[in-house]
């Protein structure tokens, strides 16, 4: 069972590989991830990439604006994968 | 300072290295709710850029309506993520950074894009998540050691086009890049050409050797 609290450690390693430079374990979860961490569209669309492949979803395009801080992605991957809290 | 004005139809844009030196200029200086906004940002270098790409933009509405200088420029940003110009409808603006460069453009003659990435970049998405079918198709055929550069080309295209249209939530897999590099399409989930939008041009840079820059409009 997939909780809240692995999508957020998941999202936090997918991170910590695409910018290795910044400690993406300080990032704000409430602020936006291009401004936390330096990201720019295609580190964006890597970070989705990584993240739906390791969960075997597709996120539409139209959802990406739904990934752009921790807390938001975590909530909206919980919706999802179904992944209870915790 | 790296920097070029193009007139295209009504349209200028420049490149600024970040944190590039500038003599201060009161019609450049960032709004309250900019400086808020960058004191925002946690990232120094993300915070750089923000700052150099709205006084780079500020410069360049000047050039071209001189008259902003009195009466104040107010920069608005759509929910889309598209900037506006308070009370200025007629122009269109757009902003791209990348690391270490911001590039700006302003058009009077209808909505702009513009993009830059550095020529070496690499590390792009699995192509199925941003190509059309067209484009695989057209991929397949391109040698393997000019895949990189063509790939960053599409790339930057489709952020340029992403800027021009309306609607910035457009799938990129919707957006199709001419094999010359010249135009883009939007075409439906098929490959099928939209008919009823125009098609937008694309102008293309290479920036002091270093950074590919793209326009669409």
């Amino acid at each position: 069972v997939t909780t809240t609290d692995d999508l957020r450690t998941l999202l936090l390693e997918v991170l910590a590989d695409i910018a290795p430079e910044t400690d993406a374990s300080t990032v704000d979860p409430t602020e936006d991830l291009r401004d936390e961490l330096d990201l720019d569209s295609m580190d964006e669309l890597n970070m989705i990439t990584r993240v739906s492949e390791r969960l075997g979803i597709d996120v539409p395009e139209d959802d990406y604006p739904r990934m752009r801080t921790l807390d938001g992605a975590v909530a909206y991957l919980a919706g999802r994968v179904g992944a209870p809290a915790g | 300072v790296t920097g070029v004005v193009a007139p295209w139809g009504g349209l200028v844009w420049r490149t600024r290295s970040v944190g590039a030196r500038r003599p201060p200029s009161g019609g450049s200086s960032l709004s309250r709710s900019e400086l808020a906004r960058a004191a925002a940002i946690s990232h120094p270098a993300a915070r750089a850029r923000f700052v150099t790409g709205r006084r780079l933009l500020r410069e360049l509405l000047l050039e071209v309506r001189p008259e902003l200088l009195e009466e104040g420029i107010e920069l608005l940003v759509e929910p889309s993520g598209r900037l506006q110009v308070r009370g200025h409808p007629e122009l269109e603006v757009s902003i791209s950074h990348t690391h270490g460069l911001v590039a700006a453009a302003v058009s009077t003659s209808g909505p702009v894009g513009i993009d830059v990435e550095p020529v070496g970049r690499g590390g792009l998405p699995p192509s199925e998540t941003w190509l059309t079918q067209g484009e695989r198709i057209q991929l397949a055929e391109v040698p393997e050691e000019d895949r990189r550069a063509w790939l960053l080309r599409r790339w930057v295209a489709k952020e340029a086009v992403l800027k021009a249209v309306p609607s910035r939530t457009l799938p990129r897999r919707r957006i199709e890049i001419a094999p010359d590099g010249d135009r883009a399409l939007l075409v439906d989930g098929r490959g099928t050409p939209e008919l009823e939008t125009p098609t937008l041009r694309l102008r293309w840079h290479v920036v002091a050797d270093r950074h590919l820059l793209a326009l669409a409009r």
